[in-house]
């Protein structure tokens, strides 16, 4: 613990400010939970209405989460890129 | 050939080495797999790992008559090795190998082949709208939104890629973080034992190595093959000539 702490006192402000942004970037999985809560709701409703189609539903209601996480992830891998290049 | 080898046995990276070893893995247990297969009785039920094989192979064999027709069977072997590959690379964490997954090149390269698949079944199937494709929303003698189309045909690789790759990346740095966290609060009581790890992890390991593994495995195969069928006009089937030549073998 205390060695991050020194660590974190030695950066600059503008170190600081990188961090902060790649902090932002993972904020996009805001909008991408939203999105997942969103499809999976719409295929309950589905899964209500029809329950004989439940498979069918199922595959492509994870097609759909996985094509809404993408964001999320993007997200998540520029935050990364930017902390491998503010901190090494 | 040297330097071959002082690369593989010095130079090479953890991941790189692991995934070999899996390609290795698999190779084996396919091939004394076959040899079982052949000999074996086809009047009595398939046992252990001969069934998991026969489950395997008409999985995808449905999957691809439902999703891009009998003319593409041909392609079964790559998905049964994505089903095999993918869940054994992102677990190989799990018995303390490096996790191949989160090293970049390997999901590039599973990507790179699917979207190789994807490509090349629109160029067969396309033909001359493939090429004119690129210059898409606009007629075929303004040539403005080329640099565009391109792009966009190659964003299935990176979305591809770079799915398989954040989940695997998020899963390892978040137990990273906790293997962390509950390691210095537990150096408060007794030094040189993670009491909270050991009560905590095997849950988040549960969820983010073998849940999130078949749920990986199941999206870039389903999302493979959504992919293929978006581009070919309707499920392809076999022509009528194979057909009967196949039913007269089989008579």
């Amino acid at each position: 613990m205390l060695n991050l702490i020194s660590l974190v006192t030695q950066l600059d402000v503008g170190t600081g400010l990188a961090i902060i942004g790649a902090g932002l970037a993972v904020f996009t999985g805001f909008g991408s939970g939203i999105a997942e809560g969103n499809v999976a709701a719409h295929a309950m409703d589905a899964i209500g209405r029809n329950p004989e189609a439940t498979n069918n539903i199922r595959s492509n209601m994870i097609l759909g989460i996985a094509l809404a996480e993408t964001t999320g992830i993007y997200g998540f891998a520029i935050a990364i890129l930017v902390l491998i290049m503010v901190l090494f | 050939m040297d330097k071959i080898w002082d690369y593989i046995v010095n130079k090479m990276p953890g991941e790189l080495m692991v995934s070999l070893l899996i390609m290795f893995f698999i190779a084996i247990v396919a091939i004394i797999l076959g040899h079982a297969i052949k000999k074996a009785d086809p009047t009595k039920p398939p046992k252990g790992l001969a069934f998991i094989a026969d489950w395997l192979v008409e999985f995808s064999l449905n999957c691809i008559d439902n999703n891009l027709g009998d003319a593409y069977d041909f392609a079964a072997p790559y998905f049964i090795f994505l089903i095999t590959f993918i869940p054994l690379a992102f677990m190989s964490g799990l018995l303390g190998f490096a996790t191949p997954m989160t090293y970049f090149t390997i999901p590039l390269c599973l990507a790179f082949v699917s979207w190789l698949g994807i490509q090349l079944s629109a160029i067969v199937f396309q033909k001359l709208d493939y090429l004119k494709g690129f210059t898409s929303p606009l007629p075929t003698w303004i040539p403005v939104f080329v640099p565009i189309n391109i792009l966009s045909k190659m964003s299935p690789l990176l979305s591809l890629s770079i799915r398989m790759f954040g989940n695997a990346l998020a899963g390892s740095i978040l137990m990273w973080l906790v293997y962390w966290g509950t390691g210095e609060l537990s150096s408060l009581i007794l030094n040189n034992f993670n009491i909270f790890g050991v009560v905590i992890t095997p849950i988040l390991h549960a969820y983010f190595d073998i849940f999130s593994t078949f749920i990986q495995t199941l999206i870039f195969v389903l999302l493979t093959m959504q992919l293929i069928s978006i581009e070919i006009p309707a499920p392809v089937h076999k022509k009528e000539k194979n057909k009967k030549k196949e039913e007269k073998q089989t008579c």
